[in-house]
């Protein structure tokens, strides 16, 4: 009991498997907060709308933010630079340069955009910030780095912050597939013909094919196996050909999403996630097929 | 040591998002007829109370901080929102009009703010700015706090100095979907109303 205890915290895994994650959120982190640039000012600084706000308990967000600092009339530049500093440091972190500092400036940065005007804020940016609190906890840097050229690193760790990652990503699928049975229209099957009617979030106008019964009837069921599969994920998790079936229904969801949604980057921010969630064993597989089809190339060419 | 403070560590974590989660995913949800049949409903009511303290249990005080210094606040309801039947928008003027047949109120002078838009549009990933503002709506709206009404009013009002004296009205623009009527635009229905008025 105790050795398999001690296995699932601290069996080692490849190091890649954590440097995947740091480089693309590491990208997923300078370009949301380069989008966040426009509205700085209005909506997260000194002189923002929110400034003079006591803010509602009713959300219960964090206490602190590097942009609650009283700067007058220098508050807009003060933010301007905390965010330009965010844009730094993710950048950094996705080059695995100084990582570990680069990994903690990028959460502090996120969270306290997040603990100074979460109304702006989405399921999107929620990832990025508690990833970026994952990656400062692992050794994100030891490979595919800046510092991993400069320094002798080992190529393995232990599988602890891996295990963190992974049962977020699953209470992230569990609560998201729980409050959809709250909903009545989740549960008639109905709701994919709303989000497809929806001016904002649907990419298209599909209100014409909503004559076809056959359509109505596969949205429907549709709406069930993604209730369904969400709400099941974390013991899908469990069996090794039952998680493979339900990443593959993962990615297909959010392909889907992205083709059909406007969701900003959400569907690739969850895609972005899934390498924590394949076994050593898988991931290892997946990186030599990547390596023997690029030597193929260079033979063949 | 480390080996044994490690995963109590992990375990200490994976406790306070979940206690934290789960409930605060719920609190805004209300309960359909047809819920209280599925059988999720039995387990579900037991669970959410479990992590309940009093406001002054140390439990709660270690979990909050913890969760407040780490921050680790996590809402994940709004991958189902409770309403999907509606979209809304916001908009921002010194004079408007009000056609409470038709259920629009809109502006008659160019409004200090908007963000009403029924296109249908391919976003780019580039260029989110309007998707962030639909976000903001959808949260005000659903707080319906006064205060932070009259903070966004007042926030544009500043930002335009030539109607000085006047007082700028926020007004919502709420629509709800019908895809299976025939015969209705495609944004649904119009249901325009005032959630402020007078901000100075």
């Amino acid at each position: 009991m105790e050795k398999m205890w001690h296995y699932f915290w601290f069996k080692p895994v490849d190091v890649r498997q954590f440097a995947i994650l740091r480089i693309s959120f590491g990208y997923l982190c300078a370009v949301y907060l380069v989008q966040l640039l426009p509205l700085v000012d209005a909506h997260f600084s000194g002189n923002s709308w929110l400034a003079n706000v006591q803010l509602p308990k009713l959300l219960n967000w964090g206490t602190w933010s590097l942009f609650n600092l009283p700067l007058g009339s220098y508050s807009a530049l003060y933010s301007y630079a905390v965010l330009i500093l965010g844009i730094g440091s993710a950048i950094a972190m996705m080059a695995g340069w100084k990582t570990r500092w680069s990994t903690f400036i990028t959460w502090l940065v996120l969270a306290s955009l997040w603990n100074r005007n979460p109304l702006l804020l989405d399921g999107d940016d929620v990832v990025l910030k508690v990833m970026a609190f994952y990656l400062l906890l692992s050794p994100c840097g030891w490979a595919w780095s800046i510092d991993a050229q400069h320094n002798k690193l080992p190529t393995e760790a232990p599988v602890w912050p891996l295990r963190l990652i992974q049962f977020q990503i699953a209470l992230i699928y569990f609560v998201s597939g729980w409050v959809k049975f709250h909903s009545a229209e989740w549960l008639d099957g109905s709701v994919l013909q709303y989000v497809l009617s929806h001016p904002h979030y649907s990419r298209f106008d599909w209100s014409g094919y909503f004559k076809s019964a056959w359509f109505v009837g596969m949205l429907s069921v549709l709406a069930g196996i993604i209730r369904w599969w969400e709400l099941l994920f974390p013991f899908l998790l469990l069996n090794s050909y039952l998680r493979r079936l339900s990443l593959v229904l993962g990615v297909m969801f959010h392909i889907g999403l992205l083709v059909t949604m406007n969701l900003r980057w959400f569907p690739i921010i969850m895609l972005a996630l899934y390498p924590a969630l394949l076994s050593s064993h898988d991931f290892r597989r997946f990186l030599q097929i990547r390596t023997f089809n690029k030597n193929a190339k260079s033979c063949s060419n | 040591m480390t080996q044994r403070l490690i995963p109590l560590l992990c375990l200490f974590h994976m406790l306070a998002i979940l206690w934290w989660a789960l409930p605060r995913n719920f609190e805004t949800l209300e309960y359909e007829n047809d819920y209280q049949h599925t059988p999720i409903f039995a387990w579900e009511e037991p669970l959410l109370n479990a992590g309940k303290f009093s406001p002054n249990n140390p439990i709660r005080l270690l979990l909050n901080h913890y969760i407040n210094l780490t921050g680790s606040q996590q809402y994940w309801d709004f991958f189902a929102p409770a309403t999907p039947k509606f979209h809304q928008y916001l908009s921002i003027c010194y004079d408007i009009v009000n056609n409470p047949r038709q259920g629009n109120i809109s502006c008659t002078s160019s409004p200090l703010f908007t963000n009403l838009n029924l296109e249908f549009k391919s976003v780019s990933l580039f260029n989110v700015t309007d998707s962030r503002l639909y976000r903001l709506t959808e949260n005000l709206v659903t707080l319906n706090d006064p205060q932070l009404f009259q903070a966004f009013t007042r926030y544009y009002q500043h930002q335009n100095v030539t109607h000085q004296g006047l007082s700028p009205v926020l007004i919502l623009h709420l629509f709800e979907l019908a895809p299976e009527l025939k015969g209705l635009p495609s944004y649904g229905y119009q249901m325009d109303k005032l959630l402020f008025s007078g901000a100075e």
